[in-house]
């Protein structure tokens, strides 16, 4: 028996599994959820006329703080067990939802200044986003139940393969982030916090099985890594170049009023006609793009 | 002729090519952008160096050819300068009307360093039309 839990982008998930809203995910995501995965309890959430082996799988709204929410699951209660994953997925969960979160939401801008991102980390947050473009469905999560009724949850060689790329260069730039903040007297606490997480919390984890020392969670959650992934496919370098090409357009992450907002807010702008600038930019970068691009290439 | 440009184009143009900076190349991608301190940098050319002149077409010149040459970034220079050049003319209501392939050989030959201030005021008077 096989369940497969769909995460839709358009048109209302009932069954299958819940709504993310693609315009929301364009426009900010303030509450997109990408990453807080929750099977719907029994008694009061999933509606009386689902069968007994139907399961829901339930993306709730995630808050800064509800961490704990993240991929826990709760099988059906006649399975009679209750699993709830522990850290390393948890905060690899966390950490690429921070990471989408500040990359595409209404902070995008705070986070690139100051954050001081990596463009190769920064392109991992815009493969995760292809992972779900506007119109498309794609799978995220597969789950499973074996002969012995056994729950499995695997997630999709795509995601695995993103997440692990992001996890190490979580474990290489790290130290340097951190160096990098402790020795500035401009970091506000913001900042200070986000250090202290990141230095407090290296994530010590492989998607490869060995790095799981708890057997059940091994048996129930079997997750794809690297290893499993057709060569050439999906590759993360592949997922980017689709939408390398993609319109002028398609690159807004947030609403022109939150762009616009951006520089209202910046000091630096003070002289600037915002909007005449925002609106001549584009008009110039279009007309001026076949120049722009060879001169690029050159 | 009216003619100016705020300061702030030198910076809004860098966080223009953030944001829609889609490119063979992507220049956006580049993080010397980021870590590039706009508002020294600008003051340097507009403070720092006595020689900037004062007229307007041959100040935007000089910043023009100063952007691509100057290197300061690893790579992108050219473009940038370019759509920096292109901006603080549409800004006010000007534009420079003439082919993408001679424009193009033009900025190549700014590249090139085989422009002085005055080749591209040249260049770029013959062409100016009012928007």
């Amino acid at each position: 028996m096989e369940y497969q839990f769909v995460v839709k982008l358009d048109g209302e998930g009932v069954r299958e599994g819940l709504v993310i809203d693609a315009e929301k995910l364009v426009d900010g995501l303030k509450d997109f959820i990408l990453f807080s995965h929750r099977i719907i309890s029994y008694n009061n959430l999933i509606p009386k006329d689902i069968s007994e082996n139907e399961f829901h799988l339930y993306i709730t709204k995630f808050e800064d703080n509800c961490f704990a929410n993240v991929l826990e699951f709760k099988p059906r209660p006649t399975l009679n067990n209750y699993i709830s994953i522990e850290s390393p997925w948890q905060k690899a969960a966390r950490k690429i939802y921070e990471g989408l979160k500040a990359f595409f939401g209404n902070n995008r801008k705070y986070f690139l200044d100051n954050y001081k991102i990596s463009w190769e980390r920064a392109n991992l947050f815009k493969a995760l986003r292809n992972m779900f473009p506007k119109g498309k469905t794609r799978s995220t999560i597969i789950v499973r139940k074996n002969k012995e009724n056994i729950l499995s949850c695997e997630f999709t060689p795509q995601f695995v393969s993103l997440a692990n790329q992001w996890i190490e260069l979580e474990k290489k730039e790290t130290p340097k982030l951190v160096a990098k903040w402790k020795g500035s007297e401009l970091v506000d606490d913001k900042i200070k916090i986000k250090a202290w997480l990141l230095s407090g919390e290296l994530i010590n984890f492989k998607f490869p099985e060995d790095s799981f020392k708890n057997l059940e969670f091994l048996e129930l959650f079997r997750i794809y890594g690297d290893y499993n992934r057709e060569p050439g496919k999906n590759t993360l370098a592949e997922i980017t170049n689709v939408d390398r090409y993609h319109s002028i357009q398609d690159e807004f992450d947030v609403s022109e009023e939150q762009y616009i907002q951006s520089f209202s807010d910046d000091p630096e702008y003070e002289d600037l006609d915002y909007q005449k600038m925002v609106n001549l930019g584009y008009e110039v970068y279009k007309k001026n793009f076949p120049v722009l691009k060879l001169l690029g290439e050159d | 002729m009216e003619f100016s440009y705020p300061k702030t184009l030198f910076l809004y143009v860098f966080r223009h090519i953030e944001r829609y900076g889609e490119l063979e190349t992507p220049i956006y991608e580049n993080r010397h952008y980021r870590e590039l301190n706009y508002v020294s940098y600008f003051d340097i050319l507009e403070n720092g160096i006595a020689a900037i002149p004062s007229d307007p077409i041959k100040r935007i010149a000089f910043v023009y050819r100063e952007l691509t040459n100057a290197h300061l970034i690893p790579d992108g220079n050219k473009q940038f300068a370019y759509f920096f050049l292109k901006m603080a003319f549409e800004y006010n209501s000007w534009e420079i009307k003439e082919k993408d392939t001679i424009l193009l050989e033009f900025a190549l030959k700014v590249a090139k360093n085989e422009c002085e201030v005055d080749d591209i005021v040249e260049f770029i008077e013959k062409r100016l039309v009012p928007k």
